[in-house]
């Protein structure tokens, strides 16, 4: 995008490397490192859970009862063996506190492993993939010792199994290592993983193992860092193309999620689901009745709409931009924040993308939420601003300015956050430039949002870049001397009476006039 | 539901209203209602003063008075309990409550129409039970099997687990007490808010803020953010130190460090060391060594015995002028590392200075004594504030040799009987005295 003629004059404005690309980059990075810190945060607390004293108590019996499990999960002794298994399967399937890492220590792993083998025995084998799940359910930890007991291997060979419940148990213990993290996850897709896998998606299957085949697929879609292989997901994507289809919620928002994940991994990825034709099926989501679904779907459109232009149009092509009046007007805060995030990302498109934003009177929403809005929504709304000056034409910034973007927008101006503040000076100076000659009504309307006085405190931020666009600001358009505001602009037509004048901004030198 | 906006959503719906208020007796609650009642002056506003003590006396109150009125203040009661069942109201009395007791009852918090919790700007979204929701976060990476979870049985299971879940919650919420910030504190804020704070408004957050710290009800880092917060206003209304004398009658509020010495200034400096909780807890005065110990410290401080017997007034004014520097030196060899902490002083006219500490001790006096007209009685505050220390002491001292003092996994606790001391026993606080500095020992 950077060969349009549009482009020459965003770096006209934006005197640093603010190009589009970057913009969007930027914004992408931020969200995920908090989207990454807030999903840690849960993990955590999952682990805290408070030790049970009902728990503390049996442990020593459990020590015992440990040690008989393993023995007899080894007998030879069909019966004896298969109770065991299920008491360790029992154990580990518990409401709370499942004993996995004493499990571990008892040297049950090589144990199970083994009976996932027994092919004459196929309830041994699905209590044993049962426990194994669940052990590799637990940290990374837990999940790498099941994958060092060798049970890839056998878990691989279970998918081709005559009995479901067996095939179903082993896709759900795949499905925990493979979302252990992109290590793992690239493991078990060398084991050839994707091939049986997608064999289950098929009208005959059941509904509960078709949801853990969805649960799977969006295990090996997640994760960064590196992203999946690009020819897995090119064997994914068809089946998540049928997927979005099924009528069954769960499968529904799993998919949707695979597919925000897909679009979380740069522009060629993105291109890659844009290929695979789910866009006209996943943009009518934005407007489910269910919130978990459109949550979904309105990250996944919105990772799209941070890649080119071109793709960014063929979401606003499948008339995204008709569902956003009533997602601006969310009951959930979380979903509002993501619908301005969504159009920040149009308001740094081209110029026909600003217009359609126009065109659907979303303009007046955007400043709406920028005024009422929680801090981080209102952040988004000034992100969806400040591009929109950057990007949009004279006319469109004029008519942003008419619906009243200078009061709310000015209000950020003493929040705590540089970055925003940061934004919302961008934006105002540009809005003053588009200005041209009506500069002069513009900075009365700044002063009069009090956007004067909190410019000329910002003088005094610690950080240069607020510092040197604060001063820009009042130096071009709210010094006393300046009606004339080119005059300045151009010192070396300074005359003898002007030097006074400009002492101050001086270096120590002097301008030298030869 | 929480209320911040403390002049527009409450002050002036109340303002042109009969308002009963009912008051909490305790320092702060005292100090919320003498700033609340001139803000009421001030604007010709309509009230009754109850004071109450406990649920029972709350509901009497209530009952007693709430024909006609149909907005009820609450200092310090009534955030913890759930006022429309408690009080079974009319749908249309409002209740406005200012409590900082914690946690605060959830049916007060989240009910929208009767209920308004007065809020210091900025507190409750840190502390207060936030509503978690599962809708739209992102699927988990592993699940584990539990159950035999097929469909029809997971959902009920899913269900229950989603009640267990709550009720735990619910319990961790409201497992321990504590405290939030002073309703003085609150109250001042108001004032301010509609410019109508001054520096006798200021005192008394000072005075409830304090007595917040001195009965452990807040943690000192509460208390320092609090306090630091109080002292802007302290400096913004008593700047311009000029040099020509202030005229007599005015109050004047300074921020200074201040000893955990209870009304040494008015006492002598031995009695003060005996019976402050801090100092009687560490130095074990209930013993004979714990008694040469602090002969010891005097000693350590250079202060002669006799001196130290003496009104603090009548002591050598060089031994009072360097008391604070030598004291912090000598606590740090004794282990009394907490016995300094910023706070508050307040000099009126001549007259001799009285620390934020002075007044916490006197209740019995109640509101008059905070006012600066009425410092006689605030002398009899003061005498009998030392006369409750001094019970408390001889009580524990007692208790403690009698071995009556029983100990129950964190606490020791001891019953106190009435017969006994018949000025503690009258004391609703005195009961629980003790057993704070019983605590203080044994940490």
């Amino acid at each position: 995008m950077s060969t349009k003629p549009a482009d020459s004059r965003y770096r006209f404005y934006k005197n640093k490397d603010k190009d589009l690309t970057a913009l969007r980059q930027r914004r992408n990075e931020v969200t995920v490192e908090l989207r990454k810190a807030k999903r840690d945060d849960c993990v955590q607390k999952k682990r805290n859970v408070p030790q049970d004293l009902a728990d503390e108590k049996d442990d020593s019996l459990q020590g015992k009862s440990l040690h008989s499990i393993v023995v007899n999960a080894s007998s030879q002794d069909p019966t004896e063996q298969l109770g065991a298994v299920q008491a360790a399967r029992k154990l580990l399937s518990k409401d709370r506190n499942p004993p996995i890492d004493e499990l571990i220590e008892s040297g049950i792993l090589p144990v199970l492993v083994k009976c996932l083998e027994r092919e004459d025995n196929p309830s041994l084998q699905f209590e044993a993939a049962w426990a194994l799940t669940n052990i590799a359910s637990g940290t990374s930890e837990q999940t790498k010792a099941v994958v060092k007991a060798d049970a890839v291997k056998y878990f691989m060979k279970l998918l081709e199994s005559p009995h479901q419940n067996v095939c179903e148990q082993a896709v759900w213990a795949l499905g925990n290592i493979i979302g252990d993290g992109p290590g793992l996850r690239d493991f078990v897709i060398q084991h050839g993983v994707v091939k049986p896998l997608l064999k289950f998606v098929s009208p005959n299957v059941p509904i509960t193992f078709l949801r853990n085949v969805t649960w799977v697929i969006v295990n090996l879609c997640r994760n960064k860092d590196p992203a999946p292989p690009m020819d897995t997901i090119k064997e994914v994507l068809p089946a998540l193309a049928l997927l979005i289809h099924h009528q069954d919620l769960n499968i529904l928002v799993d998919t949707v999620w695979a597919l925000s994940y897909l679009t979380d991994g740069g522009n060629h990825q993105i291109q890659v689901v844009i290929d695979s034709g789910v866009v006209p099926f996943l943009v009518p989501l934005l407007s489910h009745a269910e919130i978990k679904l459109q949550t979904a779907a309105l990250r996944a459109v919105g990772n799209i709409v941070t890649g080119t232009d071109d793709q960014t149009q063929v979401v606003l092509n499948n008339g995204a931009l008709s569902h956003f009046p009533a997602l601006l007007n969310h009951h959930k805060e979380k979903v509002k924040k993501e619908a301005v995030w969504f159009l920040s990302n149009i308001t740094a498109g081209n110029q026909s993308q600003v217009q359609e934003i126009i065109n659907v009177g979303l303009v007046p929403l955007i400043i709406q939420t920028l005024e009422t809005g929680e801090f981080l929504t209102q952040k988004e709304a000034a992100w969806a601003i400040s591009n929109f000056t950057v990007s949009g034409s004279p006319q469109q910034v004029a008519l942003l300015v008419e619906c009243g973007a200078i009061t709310p927008f000015c209000k950020l101006l003493d929040c705590m956050d540089t970055q925003v503040i940061q934004i919302v000076l961008d934006g105002l100076s540009n809005i003053l430039k588009m200005a041209g000659e009506k500069s002069v009504t513009i900075a009365t309307l700044i002063e009069e949002a009090g956007g004067l006085d909190k410019i000329e405190f910002l003088q005094q931020h610690e950080n240069e870049e607020i510092y040197k666009l604060a001063f820009g600001i009042i130096d071009q358009y709210f010094s006393n001397d300046g009606d004339n505001a080119e005059v300045e602009l151009l010192p070396q037509e300074v005359d003898g009476h002007f030097e006074f004048q400009a002492k101050d901004n001086l270096p120590p030198g002097g301008f030298k006039f030869c | 539901m929480f209320v911040e906006k403390l002049k527009e959503e409450v002050y002036d719906v109340i303002k042109n209203q009969r308002v009963l208020v009912l008051v909490s007796m305790d320092v702060d609650s005292l100090c919320a209602c003498k700033i609340l009642q001139w803000l009421f002056k001030c604007d010709n506003v309509q009230y009754t003063i109850v004071p109450v003590s406990g649920k029972e006396d709350l509901v009497r109150a209530y009952h007693e008075h709430y024909e006609q009125l149909k907005h009820i203040f609450l200092i310090n009661c009534g955030g913890n309990l759930n006022i429309l069942e408690i009080l079974e109201p009319e749908e249309d009395v409002l209740f406005y409550i200012s409590d900082s007791h914690r946690p605060l009852d959830l049916d007060n918090i989240y009910n929208q129409d009767q209920v308004k919790l007065l809020m210091k700007e900025g507190e409750h979204l840190s502390d207060e039970f936030e509503e978690s929701d599962e809708e739209g976060s992102e699927p988990s990476s592993k699940r584990r099997r539990t159950g035999d979870g097929e469909s029809p049985l997971s959902k009920r299971q899913s269900k229950r687990r989603w009640h267990q879940n709550r009720q735990e919650i619910l319990y961790q919420y409201y497992a321990y007490a504590f405290h939030g910030s002073a309703a003085s504190l609150v109250m001042y804020e108001l004032a301010w808010k509609m410019s109508k704070d001054s520096n006798d408004l200021l005192w008394w957050a000072a005075v409830g803020l304090t007595h917040q710290y001195l009965y452990e009800k807040i943690d000192s880092d509460k208390y320092v953010t609090d306090a630091q917060n109080l002292h802007e206003h302290v400096m913004r209304h008593n700047h311009g130190r000029d040099d020509n004398g202030t005229s007599i009658n005015c109050l004047k509020i300074g921020f200074d460090t201040e000893l955990q010495l209870s009304l040494y200034r008015h006492w002598s400096l031995f009695e003060s060391i005996c019976h402050s909780r801090y100092t009687a807890c560490r130095f074990r005065v209930w013993t004979n060594k714990g008694k040469n110990k602090i002969k010891e410290f005097l000693a350590d401080m250079g202060i002669p015995l006799v001196q130290s017997q003496q009104k603090f007034s009548s002591m050598d004014f060089e031994l009072r002028s360097i008391l604070k520097p030598s004291v912090e030196k000598s606590s740090e060899r004794f282990g009394l590392d907490e016995i300094s902490y910023g706070s508050f002083n307040v000099q009126y006219g001549f007259k001799t200075k009285k620390e934020g500490t002075t007044k916490w001790d006197n209740f019995l006096e109640a509101l008059d004594a905070l006012s600066r007209t009425n410092t006689d009685k605030l002398q009899d505050g003061i005498e009998m504030g030392k006369k409750q220390l001094i019970a408390v002491v001889n009580q524990v001292n007692t208790l403690i040799g009698m071995n009556q003092v029983m100990c129950a996994g964190h606490f020791l606790y001891s019953h106190v009987r009435e017969s006994k001391n018949k000025k503690a026993a009258a004391l609703p606080f005195v009961l629980a005295t003790p057993l704070d500095s019983e605590k203080a020992i044994c940490t």
